[in-house]
């Protein structure tokens, strides 16, 4: 069952990394549709994500504080024992970035929602940005916790 | 306009009310997870490790809620600067660097 969440949390992450980036991408480098692949990839209204982007962290936050107590107890004590502090370094940083992008949701959520106006497009951008950021962090820290004994095992 | 306001006060002082909630480990409650239980406040770890995360969130959520329903009556009037919405939560993104050093430089 545990594994069962960690890959849902995993495939959550995923699906909310591809959204936040499209979106990104579109308010901070605009493309034109139907030219080529990477200006399409820009090319999205960014709007349209921010309903799922907000239901997708929601979503993929609460089930990692779902599955953290089992890190807790058993993960993350096998880390320290192997002195592997800055694998555990990782994920602690994790936490606390996730932690603040709850609080930002709100925001990110109502400046997406009045999208046509331009006065807050600076500040759509950054917390657009940061949040993007926050789970390109996140799914690559995670990534490397979760596979922490295949890498570091020896 | 009133509701990006909130927001923004809102996110930033969720992101300073976590910070200061972890740095000095205001948790409103404690996780014990080997024995399942809760306990409200600050609690010292107990057949295993105590978790503290759950609490620093709750902390931080009720200080930033608190925050922006007493700040209302001032929202109203004073336009709060949009920038404060994401670079204080950067900041303070930021500021974890600093604080979990130990993990990184030994």
């Amino acid at each position: 069952m545990l594994t069962f969440l960690l890959i849902l949390h995993g495939l959550l992450a995923l699906a909310l990394l591809g959204a936040l980036t499209h979106q990104a991408l579109a308010v901070l480098w605009p493309g034109r549709k139907g030219a080529g692949f990477v200006q399409s990839f820009r090319a999205v209204s960014g709007g349209v994500y921010a309903n799922a982007c907000v239901s997708l962290y929601l979503a993929t936050f609460a089930l990692g504080a779902w599955i953290y107590p089992p890190y807790r107890v058993a993960v993350r004590v096998w880390i320290e024992r192997a002195r592997l502090f800055e694998v555990s370094g990782l994920f602690e940083f994790k936490e606390q970035v996730f932690a603040i992008g709850l609080g930002l949701l709100p925001l990110y959520w109502l400046l997406w929602r009045r999208g046509q106006d331009q006065s807050l497009s600076r500040a759509r951008a950054w917390v657009t940005a940061i949040l993007c950021l926050s789970v390109w962090y996140g799914l690559i820290a995670g990534h490397i916790i979760n596979n922490v004994r295949g890498m570091f095992g020896a | 306009m009133n509701a990006i306001r909130s927001a923004v006060v809102f996110a930033a002082v969720w992101a300073v009310a976590y910070v200061v909630s972890v740095e000095l480990n205001l948790a409103a409650f404690t996780y014990h997870p080997r024995e399942n239980l809760w306990v409200w406040g600050v609690s010292a770890p107990r057949n295993g490790p105590a978790m503290y995360y759950y609490g620093w969130l709750a902390t931080a959520a009720l200080a930033a809620l608190g925050a922006t329903v007493a700040l209302q009556p001032l929202l109203r009037r004073i336009a709060v600067p949009l920038w404060l919405g994401w670079a204080v939560p950067l900041f303070c993104i930021l500021s974890f660097l600093w604080f979990l050093r130990a993990f990184f430089w030994r």
